[in-house]
């Protein structure tokens, strides 16, 4: 207010002078601002003694962490630094084999629908209180009821078929009837309704790792929101993380009951949102690991520090089988034989993707003898030109939709690439026929496969578990998911067949599942096209670091650096 | 006629306080009528503003909408939204953070990247208006071609073939300057998206000032000022400059409105957690509380500078004042 | 630099006419010519002017002729030949646009000895040359639907507002402000929602904002001269309000108009890209200016020229318009000269 009477009382020069004048304090002030508010940070952030320059591990991530509070983080940065510093009862080695994580040792019943579990002797939380069998009871409990909104992994405790669950879900039992107990402090009893192979895997995911409920109570609406609101019991601890910031760094937690089997001091997530200058960062030293996208693959594949393993996606055009047309089998089959998938990776594509010929991927699961799942499964429609057209022909006589709209996520540049090749070759080779293309906001892409009003989208899905029903669950005629509009009796049949009576037992699950594999691939509901590969450098000097296809991507208490 | 001698009675300064009391006023109303808009724009976005929606069953979907008040018709959360506002509350954010309160998200972000803006734009303005300063006085010579040169360069090229190419040679080839923000090192860090971000101030400022003072010195008032004898530098420094000011300030106020507000690719570029890319992604991602919190911050600077300029007019302007004050 | 001279000293002549020279700039009929034709003139002569007339000629004539003309055409894909660096008959003589990298031929190595891409080609094997120039016809679409829209709108909104001011001009500037508060963004993406995406619906985003900034530098135009002499002369002679804001004012605020709107088309194209670099932009497989740069852009370390042709087309193009603007300006406005 002082300003506007005073305007007519200074001269010009003089009001020029102190605009000139506050504009630099502005500046100066607004970057000191920055500075201080950043060095506070580091300062009571990072432990005395590890700093992240020593032999930190430093990681390029392409994003910053969504959320903190285990049942609310779905992104694999999060994943990735709940895990490490709230370990659960599992966790996965750097070969992707299950190790006991808190959990010392268990017991199954002869029918597999109890499992009795100790957890180790002298667990502490970081407040230096006793970690107890009540806090995973806790936990899971939250995540059953969705505390504080959060039903991301509501599906978790249905996966694992623990039992009750639907009945509390329906609100015809108290969440207490959950068949978790803890009948003393050390011990977690989990009864299930069928046998579920893959239980241990999921017990070492995010929304299963403790929570101390006083704690939870205490900090309400704050609970996970910064690094002191949450409780650590893994081999990390959080000392960096600020919602404003593009670094965080997790250090070695000394309490931690295998603390001496850490070997790093710290590993710090630098948030690099373009992977060119991630790599820029990587060649300079800064970053010790990075993930490589697009034409960045094809550069350093001939690295010594570049390796390339299967990634978590596979990539299909789902098709809506409800519209009239697309509910034509034989046009769906033209379209399936119509795509040179290998030209895609080989060609287009040379990021480390792979050919995809049936709905799973490679990697997600094997069997006792190590049999991949994804590799065993029938490969249909492997490209074949004459196959296609004959299809078309067919196809041509059956039905008059000769028009078809591809929707892609804008964000996505590969999408818009791999689409107008198959805009480009399916239009030459299938003779009549017009491909349109769609770029869509993804928000608007999830309203329209939620409404089903689509035609064919160019769609990923990843597993959230290793085993197949991870995938196949959506091809299943009543599951939410199911955007294709797909419904066959046999696949459902077959399907429920595998996780209930047979559930038990590996070698005939195995066999129905790969029959729902194939039955879904056979009538082209969704046409795969490629999995996507996970190509990355690592410094040579750093080892173990990790990308599990399903699950936390990497438990950095197995990293080494030298 | 009459009134306007009246107002020339009542004086200067009471007119301007009137005037700027009255744009404040103006500016509240402004305020919330850009609110209502927005809100209603984002309530037709389509989708849900919730993560991991496509695996999320239509029930499960319907109970978080109910945990965060959304199922409640629109109008009634507009104006429980601006009850909240008005006692510092801004929401959480659904997605981006999920349960992260606004202010605590967006808060330190404003700090960087008004920073980043600011300091891009002065640079800019300086460099421009002493570019363009040399330009006109030497027309037509070595200089006046070079600056028209960096002044085509820098309004024709996208900002990114100056922030890579800088992050390539400067950063990362000659190893300078860091090539990523690091709040831990603001000052160094930020130099090469502020030396990136400035080009376009700066081509745009020289063009003005040169045009600009290329009209003056064609004036009547230096050709008067010339044929009194005044020496060049004070002809220069007294009628010039200070003519030329007002034009390239009124051209520098909203451009510095729009550097303030982030820019997308540098922020993208140098991994700076700025304001421009959260925005971006929050629009994208339906995280309603983040869009309006954000509008709400360049709606208020936006007004804000708005009216600066029209002070500014009147006082680095005399002409303005004598005209209105002679009417 | 000597031409210039010569011209300044020349210009310099004819506007001392009380000279020697007199008698013979009176014969020159310099008089008989029309406001029009004096602009011409005087736009001809200033010779960055003409050199931007020839630059926005040229580009215009490649992008409607090249693409016709090429054997390739812009959508095509080819696998076989992805990447390929850029090749040009004649020069690759000289050991540069050779389609070699590093030792390696890649023309040989993909099969095509014979072909030549004169910029490359992209990762689908699309020839870059002919996707630039048809990028560059619809970038010029673009850019120039939306921009006349802007300143028809802009400048009738911005005479409005300035020249009857009062409550008529603070509801018009609330207005404005409101609405540039609207992230573009918002509407963009709504209108994706609504309408099926394409060209038009980018032209609407575009000058659903663009005009105000328009509006913004002729209502201050508006209000720098309607108190002049001029203006209060013509209004004392009772010219009508319309009259004076035509034929006084508008006249006046020409020169700005024309540097804004010289400053918009390559805003306008930058905006596009913009879109596009948020995915808004046009549709696969059409490409403009903007998506290619921001498609190139993402592989610029690995394959330079995938960006670098269309940022040069770019450059050049808006060289030219920049160029074009200043001499119009001068033309226009010759006491600023």
């Amino acid at each position: 207010m002082n300003f506007k009477f005073g305007i007519p009382t200074i001269s010009r020069k003089e009001f020029l002078k102190g605009a000139g004048a506050t504009g630099l304090a502005f500046m100066a002030a607004s970057l000191a601002a920055c500075g201080s508010s950043s060095k506070s940070d580091a300062g009571s952030g990072s432990a005395p003694g590890a700093t992240s320059a020593g032999t930190g591990v430093n990681i390029a991530v392409a994003g910053a962490a969504i959320a903190l509070d285990p049942i609310v983080a779905g992104d694999s940065i999060s994943m990735c630094i709940i895990s490490n510093v709230c370990e659960g009862l599992f966790v996965k080695d750097e070969n992707a084999e299950i190790q006991n994580g808190l959990c010392k040792e268990y017991t199954v019943s002869d029918d597999q629908l109890t499992f009795t579990l100790t957890l180790r002797d002298g667990l502490k939380w970081s407040n230096g209180d006793d970690l107890v069998a009540d806090d995973f009871i806790y936990a899971w409990q939250r995540n059953a009821v969705a505390d504080n909104g959060a039903a991301d992994f509501q599906y978790q405790i249905e996966m694992a078929a623990i039992k009750n669950y639907a009945a509390v879900l329906a609100g015809k039992a108290d969440v207490s009837e959950l068949g978790i107990s803890a009948p003393d402090k050390k011990t977690i009893v989990i009864e299930v309704e069928h046998p579920v192979p893959f239980l241990f895997d999921i017990l070492a995911f995010t929304p299963w790792a403790p929570v101390q409920k006083a704690f939870r109570e205490e900090k309400g609406a704050d609970f996970a929101l910064t690094k002191d609101d949450m409780l650590y019991c893994g081999p990390f601890t959080l000392t960096e993380y600020e919602s404003s910031c593009n670094q965080f760094t997790i250090t070695k937690n000394p309490d931690y009951w295998d603390a001496e089997n850490v070997a790093i001091p710290s590993v710090t997530f630098k948030v690099i949102t373009d992977t060119q200058q991630a790599v820029m960062s990587y060649e300079q030293g800064d970053v010790d690991y990075v993930e490589l996208t697009g034409d960045l693959v094809f550069q350093y594949e001939n690295d010594s520090a570049f390796t390339d393993t299967p990634g978590i996606f596979n990539y299909y055009l789902m098709i809506n089988t409800k519209k009239k047309g697309l509910d034509n089998q034989n046009f769906r089959m033209a379209l399936a034989y119509a795509l040179n998938r290998d030209d895609i990776c080989d060609s287009i594509l040379k990021d480390g993707s792979t050919p995809v010929n049936q709905m799973c991927m490679v990697g997600l699961f094997a069997n006792e003898a190590g049999k991949d799942f994804a590799t065993a499964s029938p490969q249909l429609y492997v490209y074949d030109e004459e196959k296609a057209k004959e299809a078309w022909k067919q196809a041509k006589q059956e039905t008059d939709l000769r028009e078809i709209t591809i929707i892609y996520d804008e964000e996505k540049e590969f999408a818009k690439t791999t689409c107008a090749y198959i805009q480009d070759t399916v239009q030459k080779l299938l003779e009549g026929l017009t491909i349109n293309l769609q770029s869509t906001p993804k928000k608007n892409r999830l309203d329209l496969e939620g409404k089903r009003d689509y035609e064919v989208i160019f769609h990923a899905w990843g597993p959230d578990y290793s085993d197949p029903t991870a995938i196949l669950a959506m091809y299943r005629s009543d599951h939410p998911s199911n955007y294709s509009n797909w419904a066959d009796d046999e696949f459902d049949s077959t399907y429920d067949t595998a996780n209930t009576t047979d559930a038990g037992n590996a070698d005939a699950r195995w066999d129905e599942l790969m029959r729902c594999n194939e039955i879904c691939t056979e009538k082209a509901v969704c046409i795969p096209i490629y999995q996507t590969g996970l190509a990355a450098l690592t410094n040579a000097s750093t080892h173990g670091i990790t990308a599990h296809i399903t699950g936390i991507p990497c438990y950095y208490k197995f990293v080494t650096k030298s | 006629m009459a009134q306007a001698v009246m107002k020339k009675q009542r004086g200067q300064s009471s007119a301007m306080g009137h005037y700027v009391a009255e744009r404040l006023a103006i500016a509240v109303v402004t305020l919330f009528l850009i609110l209502f808009i927005l809100f209603m724009l984002l309530s037709l976005m389509p989708g849900s503003p919730f993560n991991n929606e496509e695996k999320l069953s239509p029930d499960q979907i319907a109970a978080l909408r109910a945990h965060y008040g959304l199922d409640k018709p629109v109008l009634e959360r507009f104006f429980l939204y601006v009850w909240n506002m008005l006692h510092g509350d801004f929401g959480v954010s659904y997605n981006i953070q999920t349960n992260m309160p606004i202010a605590r998200m967006v808060g330190p972000r404003i700090v960087t990247t008004l920073g980043i803006g600011f300091a891009a734009g002065v640079v800019g303005a300086i460099a421009g208006f002493l570019l363009g300063v040399l330009a006109a006085l030497k027309q037509r010579s070595g200089w006046d071609t070079a600056a028209t040169i960096i002044a085509v360069l820098g309004v024709s090229l996208p900002s990114f073939v100056f922030a890579l190419g800088l992050s390539y040679f400067v950063g990362f080839k000659l190893g300078w300057f860091p090539i990523l923000f690091s709040a831990s090192d603001p000052i160094r860090s930020a130099v090469l998206p502020v030396i990136a971000l400035s080009m376009f101030p700066l081509a745009s400022v020289e063009r003005y000032t040169r045009s600009e003072i290329v009209s003056i010195l064609d004036s009547d008032f230096m050709l008067l000022a010339k044929s009194k004898g005044l020496p060049g530098g004070l002809l220069i420094t007294h009628h010039v400059i200070r003519n030329t000011l007002i034009s390239v300030l009124t051209v520098f106020v909203p451009m510095l409105v729009s550097l303030m507000s982030g820019s997308l690719v540098m922020e993208k570029l140098f991994s700076i957690p700025g304001l421009g890319s959260l925005y971006i992604t929050a629009i994208q991602s339906n995280d309603y509380n983040v869009v309006l919190a954000i509008s709400f911050i360049y709606s208020v600077i936006f007004i804000l500078s708005m009216l600066l300029v029209d002070i500014l007019y009147v006082v680095v302007d005399p002409r303005i004042r004598i005209a209105g004050g002679s009417d | 630099m000597n031409t210039s001279t010569k011209e300044l000293t020349n210009e310099e002549t004819l506007f001392s006419l009380a000279s020697s020279d007199h008698s013979e700039a009176d014969e020159r009929e310099y008089v008989n010519y029309s406001y029009v034709r004096e602009t011409l003139h005087r736009f001809l002569a200033n010779r960055g002017a003409a050199i931007s007339v020839v630059i926005i000629a040229v580009i215009v004539v490649m992008a409607i002729v090249c693409p016709m003309v090429s054997p390739y055409t812009f959508s095509d894909v080819n696998s076989r030949q992805t990447n390929l660096p850029p090749r040009i008959p004649g020069i690759e003589a000289f050991g540069i646009f050779d389609g070699t990298v590093g030792d390696v031929d890649a023309y040989t190595k993909a099969g095509c000895p014979d072909e030549y891409h004169f910029f490359g080609t992209d990762n689908l094997g699309r020839d870059i040359w002919v996707r630039v120039w048809t990028g560059t016809r619809i970038s010029l679409t673009i850019a120039f639907v939306a921009v006349i829209i802007d300143v028809l709108i802009g400048v009738i909104y911005g005479l409005i507002s300035g020249y009857f001011g009062g409550k008529i001009d603070i509801l018009m500037q609330r207005f404005t402000e409101v609405l540039s508060s609207i992230p573009q963004l918002v509407i963009v993406t709504l209108m994706i929602v609504v309408m099926k995406p394409g060209l038009s619906n980018i032209v609407i985003a575009l000058f659903i904002t663009g005009w105000i900034d328009m509006s913004r530098i002729v209502r201050a135009q508006v209000l720098k001269f309607k108190n002049q002499e001029f203006a209060l002369a013509a209004r004392t002679l009772g010219a009508s309000s319309w009259s004076i804001i035509f034929k006084e004012i508008l006249p006046n605020a020409l020169s700005q108009i024309v540097v804004t709107f010289m400053f918009s088309i390559p805003n306008a194209i930058f905006l596009e890209a913009f879109l596009a670099f948020v995915g808004l932009g046009v549709p696969a497989p059409i490409a403009s200016l903007g998506t290619m740069i921001n498609d190139g852009y993402k592989s610029a370390m690995v394959y330079p020229h995938m960006v670098v042709a269309p940022v040069l087309v770019l450059a050049v193009l808006m060289l030219g318009f920049n160029l074009f603007g200043d001499g119009l300006r001068d033309a226009i406005d010759p006491e600023r000269a």
